[in-house]
């Protein structure tokens, strides 16, 4: 029974689109050069979501994942460089500690856990950061509005 | 520092790879003027044409 | 790359060749021809609408020829200069055929059809080659049918291949019918290590071997239904830090075989276009098939064809192979023959990518040494910052570059958003922003309408933020007030194909922008002095490369040394190959040159402790304090001490090759050990060497000194035969050392870590060793006088874990320090100010050890040949009022910038040196009471973005 009402739910929001509101935290030395190489190789990717530059993943506060959650952001991405690669030697190890953190507010929030995603892309990875952001999009748009989204229009 | 007169400031680095490159920046950082001279369109020369390097597998640009 | 275009100090000249160059060191004079590119470097903002409207295509030869290009074209996306080339050869235009679509389509008017060649002159002290090779034209070897069949890749078409932006988006496909192939072949020393000319070069390529592994580790994780790649191989030689470890990994990885045996010839199945591979089976010696979908061959390097034209100018030689002639005499790998050339990577033989950016370094230095350092100009007097107290007034400048932006999002839109965003004060767009004529524009804009935050959306920070940030600076506007949008890259380039979404979104940018911009605060770059001097610890070659090199240029440089000697290892070994030089003399030169020069070399002397920060360090030693502004650490390595390994301590005729060497020290003319000439010696290599409970690694200077010490041993008469995993001949020339001890009669003979040989003997004298012969598969028993054990090279657990706790340098797994980046920073360690050269990084032979302390010595004059060394603003502070002193940040920051300190009696609170903060602000992110600000990124501004994007509210 349970599935039908997601079921009728979804259809009811077709009728209105639903266009995700996505935060996507990206590292100055890696992730935000990988998503300059997309735009050099012109890999079209959806433009549903919104760039933060930060200068290492490690910047990125639980707080402020969370912060953008509250308001009513449907989705948090935070992006770093891959393990080695980091600028500042370890600061994407920190970011995974803190992501731990993050989560654990994120679980009392009563969210989905799919909202939110810590992922890696080098400055050369243009291809995976297009198919990161598709595919996050996808996944936001799946589960549809945040419950905390109280935009007009959005529910 | 003992000051040569009559010498010149500048370097030639012939060759745009990724060494010609290391030489330059090394030169550069301790002001020197550099030439830095390749024979093809753009700099980079083989280590751009590679996907990764090993053993750290970084990328190769 | 990029850092190389961008570089005030270099001045870079594609697409030109050098054509004469006359005079000596300290004063040359260079003609330089730059070729026509008939594009406008100065003009051309590398917007690509050209290479649109070009009609002509052809093969592009950066994708060796599987993709495709214009006649107008960028060799590849990053490419610098970003400037478009028309290809002569191509462009209709040549072909009488009156096209001029690029003309009509550059909006900057960049095209010149009639451009030609010029000459420049240029004034120079010294020149530094770095030419690089040429890869091996794999269809010389007709046999495996490379250009004949269509499955027959070489190693650089398969990097193509491989990478994600190449011709196949890195999906592996066959060239015959684009399917994914279920089995490969590598095939290795493509070209490589031939006997006669047709089979190519006699030498070892070096990187072929490593490269393999790594793209038969690559072809698996792009197709994971590849079910077999087979590896032919002759010798595999992963002989540089951290390749034994990467080769160990590969096992890992199942359908990976290695096969040993070079195959003899390759034939195609014309229908199914599936490859027939023969080769040998070692372990058997019967020929046997292998019937695989696509081979790639690993091609080897050749020397540069343009090598014998090049040397007729500069005046130098080349060797036998057609690379240029290294001058034996210093024993280094860096000079020529004519004083003030300097070689360096692939031009003077194959090197692998970490060893050709040391030895860049290294010739840098050795360049350095001619040359008049430029006067760095004086700032221009101090200009009056403008006055940025009062409420934000941003102006928001957007620009079209041409038709990148404004072709896909609707500018007039944008405009008239910005101008409802609060506190925008101007909005004005530009056809090219970047341009002489938009800064100029800009900068007025700001001084008439007195704004006090700038806001540009435009291209990418991480290129033209820098430019912004000085036309602000020139005006008086402090850098740090602007903020840069990047609606082209992130925006206009990615979303090209719904332009009103992107317009939406690159209204939320700007939205984003201002949001911050209105938070930014003034931040100033501070200057501290630095102490125009160096200490070098180790006196060995490395050390005193460093030390001379730093010295002939006029710095003032410490040596010190725990031994009573300089010298090192060096006065320990006879003669060093490759040019057979004699060690002895190498040391007792470069001793004499320490001691006549300024050097203050302190032998017996150790360090106590070190404090303070790149440009300032504090250094305490047994013989004396003084202050340096970099350290230079070169204490080298220890050879590993066999335990009980082949009967070391139970026979007294077993020794190491160091106790040969001491041995081969002494003996004048003939060769005696303990008096008696010996008959018949056994070398067993890889003792304490790749050996995962020892010692993982390659030790890399085993195989090439055993192959020195077996020729002279052959050379007197004496039997010898070398045990071996695999000979791995690194360095110049070592692998035609290895072909003559085969042609003297030394008898190599493999074994596998899993049947090692046995050594066995009576009392204290062994007589045989055993060991099973792969290739046929049975026990030899040879009797022996000596047996010769190749001690791998260890760290120096005492001096290196000190250094690591003083100076805060990591050490890899294998306990040798980590290199700043394994291939880019050979020489670098992640502390700034601290360098590296020889063996204290991984076991290295001299010439390369010798390359290594110049390159330190390069590294380290960039610092201290500045009077004083500016500090990034954009670093973090402790507000000390919020701080409880909980340490954290203490704990959290790899550069040991916070440090607790008391502010007041009984009262401690954290304090950010700000010459060691990188800026990451990690420290603000984790502090629990919010005293730490990240600077220009701070929690203020991070959250005001939030704000604005999610309540809409500015």
């Amino acid at each position: 029974m349970a599935v039908k009402t997601e079921q009728a739910k979804k259809k009811k929001k077709s009728k209105k689109e639903f266009v995700p509101n996505i935060v996507v935290f990206a590292c100055n030395w890696c992730s935000y050069a990988g998503a300059d190489n997309a735009g050099t190789n012109r890999l079209q990717h959806s433009p549903h979501f919104r760039v933060i530059r930060t200068m290492c993943s490690g910047r990125v506060a639980p707080g402020f994942v969370l912060k953008a959650l509250k308001l009513g952001a449907d989705g948090v991405l935070v992006s770093g460089c891959h393990f080695g690669d980091c600028h500042y030697i370890f600061g994407n190890y920190k970011q995974v500690e803190q992501f731990e953190v993050t989560k654990g507010l994120v679980k009392t929030l009563g969210l989905d856990m799919k909202r939110i995603r810590l992922e890696w892309v080098s400055a050369a990875e243009g291809p995976r950061w297009a198919e990161l952001i598709n595919e996050f999009v996808q996944q936001i748009t799946e589960l549809g509005p945040s419950p905390l989204n109280h935009k007009p229009g959005h529910k | 520092m003992a000051r040569q007169p009559g010498r010149a400031d500048g370097v030639l680095v012939l060759g745009g790879g990724i060494t010609g490159i290391q030489a330059a920046l090394d030169l550069a950082a301790a002001d020197a003027k550099v030439y830095l001279v390749e024979k093809s369109p753009s700099l980079g020369g083989r280590m751009a044409q590679l996907d990764k390097t090993f053993p750290t597998m970084d990328c190769a640009i | 790359m990029l850092d190389a275009g961008r570089h005030p100090n270099i001045e870079v000249l594609t697409h030109s060749e050098l054509v004469r160059f006359e005079g000596r060191a300290g004063n040359f004079k260079a003609t330089v021809r730059r070729n026509p590119r008939y594009v406008d470097e100065d003009l051309c903002t590398g917007c690509g609408q050209c290479v649109h409207d070009c009609p002509a295509i052809v093969p592009n030869e950066f994708e060796v020829g599987m993709g495709a290009r214009k006649a107008i074209y960028s060799p590849f996306p990053q490419a610098v200069p970003n400037t478009y080339i028309i290809d002569q050869e191509a462009c209709l235009n040549n072909q009488f055929l009156v096209c001029t679509n690029c003309m009509n389509s550059c909006d900057r008017n960049a095209i010149n059809y009639d451009d030609v060649p010029r000459e420049v002159e240029l004034n120079v002290g010294a020149a530094v080659v770095a030419t690089g090779f040429d890869v091996y034209n794999a269809s010389a070897i007709a046999a495996y049918g490379y250009g004949l069949y269509d499955n027959v890749l070489t190693n650089i078409e398969l990097e193509r291949v491989l990478n994600a932006s190449g011709p196949t988006q890195g999906h592996i496909v066959r060239p015959s019918d684009h399917k994914v192939p279920k089995k490969l072949a590598f095939i290795q020393c493509v070209g490589s290590r031939g006997e006669g000319k047709e089979a190519g070069c006699e030498y070892c390529s070096r990187f072929c071997c490593m490269n393999a592994v790594k793209d038969g580790l690559l072809v698996k994780q792009h197709e994971p239904d590849i079910e077999e790649l087979l590896l032919f191989y002759i010798d595999l030689r992963a002989a540089g830090k951290g390749f034994e470890e990467f080769y160990q990994r590969s096992f890992e990885m199942e359908e990976l075989k290695y096969v040993r045996g070079r195959p003899s010839k390759i034939l195609e199945d014309p229908e199914t276009k599936d490859l027939l591979v023969y080769f040998e089976d070692v372990e058997t010696g019967e020929v046997k098939t292998e019937k695989v979908e696509m081979v790639v061959l690993s091609t080897g390097a050749v020397a540069a064809a343009s090598n014998p034209e090049l040397a007729d100018v500069l005046g130098i030689e080349l060797d036998e192979n057609g690379f240029f002639e290294v001058e034996p005499r210093y024993g280094s790998p860096l000079h020529t023959a004519r004083q003030g050339v300097y070689i360096c990577g692939c031009a003077a033989g194959v090197n692998d990518i970490s060893d050709s950016v040391a030895q860049a370094s290294g010739a840098a230095a050795e360049a350095e040494k001619f040359i008049e350092k430029m006067v760095v100009e004086k700032e221009p007097e101090e200009k009056k910052e403008m006055d940025c107290s009062g409420p934000p007034k941003v102006g928001v400048f957007l620009c079209h570059c041409g038709i990148n932006i404004a072709g896909v999002l609707n500018i007039d839109e944008l405009k008239e958003y910005a101008e409802t965003i609060p506190n925008v004060e101007f909005v004005e767009n530009n056809l090219f922003l970047c341009s002489d004529e938009g800064q100029r524009l800009m900068q007025e804009r700001i001084a008439e309408h007195g704004l006090n935050r700038v806001v540009a959306a435009a291209c990418t920070p991480r290129t033209h933020e820098p430019v912004f940030r000085d036309s602000c600076e020139e005006i008086g506007l402090n850098p740090y007030l602007f903020e840069m949008v990047n609606v082209r890259d992130q925006c206009s380039w990615v979303h090209t194909r719904v332009p009103e979404i992107a317009t939406q979104k690159a209204k939320d940018m700007i939205k984003l922008g201002v949001a911050k911009a209105r938070h930014l605060q003034p931040l100033y770059k501070k200057s501290i002095p630095v102490n125009q001097s160096a200490l070098i610890i180790g006196g060995g070659v490395a050390g005193m490369a460093a030390a001379l090199e730093l010295e002939a240029q006029g710095m003032k440089v410490y040596l010190i040394e725990k031994d009573g000697r300089l010298g090192g290892r060096l006065n320990n070994l006879t003669r060093v190959y490759p040019a057979n030089l004699s060690a002895f003399e190498l040391a007792r030169v470069m001793v004499e040159k320490v001691k006549a020069s300024r050097v203050e070399a302190m032998a017996g002397t150790e360090v106590n402790n070190i404090t303070g920060f790149v440009g300032n360090f504090d250094v305490s030693t047994t013989n004396g304090n003084f202050k340096v502004g970099t350290i230079v650490l070169a204490t080298g390595a220890d050879i590993y001490e066999p335990a009980d390994e082949f009967g070391y301590r139970q026979f007294e005729n077993v020794i190491t090759n160091q106790e040969l060497e001491d041995i081969l020290h002494d003996t004048k003319g003939k060769i005696q050990i303990h008096g008696e000439t010996p008959k018949n010696v056994v070398f067993i290599q890889c003792v304490g060497s790749r050996d995962p409970e020892k010692n993982p690694g390659c030790s890399r200077y085993c195989c090439p000194t055993t192959i020195k010490q077996a020729i002279r041993l052959r050379e007197s008469g004496v039997n010898v035969a070398v045990l071996h995993r695999d000979m791995r001949t690194v360095g110049a020339k070592a692998e035609e050392h290895y072909r003559r001890a085969r042609q003297l009669g030394v008898k190599f003979i493999r074994f596998t870590p899993e049947r090692l040989p046995g050594v066995t003997g009576d009392g204290d004298r062994a007589s045989s060793v055993e060991i099973l012969e792969l290739a046929l598969n049975r026990v030899l028993d040879i009797e022996v006088d000596y047996v010769v054990l190749a001690a791998g090279m260890v760290p120096n657990e005492k001096s290196t874990s000190k250094l690591q706790d003083i100076l805060k340098v990591p050490r890899g797994a294998d306990g040798f320090f980590m290199e700043r980046h394994a291939k880019l920073g050979p020489v670098e360690t992640t502390t700034e100010g601290v360098f590296l050269a020889g063996c204290v990084a991984g076991p290295r032979d001299i010439a390369d050890s010798l390359a290594q302390g110049s390159a330190a010595a390069a590294k380290a004059s960039s610092i201290i040949t500045h009077e004083m060394v500016a500090l990034e603003p954009t670093t973090c502070i402790v507000e000390q009022s919020l701080c409880r002193a909980c340490s954290k940040c203490v704990e959290m920051c790899d550069y040991h910038a916070p440090t607790l300190a008391d502010i007041a009696p009984g009262l401690k609170a954290a304090q950010i040196n700000q010459a060691l903060c990188k800026g990451c602000g990690t420290c603000a992110s984790w502090c629990p009471t919010g005293a730490i600000v990240a600077l220009h990124f701070t929690d203020e501004q991070i959250n005001s973005m939030l704000d604005a994007l999610l309540l809409d509210k500015v």
